[in-house]
């Protein structure tokens, strides 16, 4: 038995300790909803490879902008998901 | 002791746009008596909601930006929850140091 590995995956790293200019701002959804699923769960840093710094500060800005109604808790309560339903 | 903090109003669709200036206006009145100063008053303008927020699927998002004690934060925030037309608002203070911020201002 061989332990030949099939693929090496590719190495993770925290998007934002690689580029200073993403800032992480509960006022700038477009970029926290790359770390959020499609329901609206906020991503595990194991997953995405945020560093620890950086996804203490992402969940923090998530929950803000839940709160002022910029992203959504979660889908089923969504605007775009109600529209669909009503129609 | 002046620190730069940040509120996002979030206030009702069916309010006009005078309205709206007043209902900041009013509020900016209150940093000034609390001993701060507005430096920026953003209108983002009416957007949708990620979900309904009394019953409405859009609301005006207005942004302040202001240096003022701590101690005017809890004068604003209940005059805030007490104005007719606001459905939501955050008070953030900014990670600037405040020497930065008053020089600016």
């Amino acid at each position: 038995m061989s332990f030949k590995k099939k693929f090496a995956p590719r190495r993770k790293y925290c998007r934002f300790c690689e580029n200073p200019e993403i800032l992480l701002d509960y006022k700038h959804p477009e970029v926290l909803n790359d770390f959020v699923t499609d329901r609206g769960k906020i991503i595990a840093s194991r997953i995405t490879g945020t560093c620890a710094k950086h996804q203490r500060a992402l969940t923090r800005e998530v929950k803000r902008a839940r709160q002022m109604a910029l992203m959504f808790y979660t889908a089923t309560h969504s605007t775009d998901v109600l529209k669909k339903s009503r129609v | 002791m002046m620190t730069r903090y940040e509120e996002l109003i979030l206030l009702s669709p069916e309010l006009g746009v005078e309205e709206c200036r007043e209902i900041v206006n009013n509020f900016s009145a209150i940093v000034e008596r609390e001993g701060g100063t507005v430096l920026k008053v953003d209108d983002w303008g009416v957007k949708d909601t990620a979900y309904p927020v009394r019953k409405f699927n859009r609301g005006r998002y207005v942004r302040m930006e202001m240096n003022m004690p701590g101690k005017a934060v809890a004068e604003l925030e209940r005059n805030v929850r007490i104005t007719d037309g606001v459905f939501k608002f955050i008070t953030v203070r900014l990670a600037e140091t405040p020497a930065a911020a008053t020089e600016e201002a």
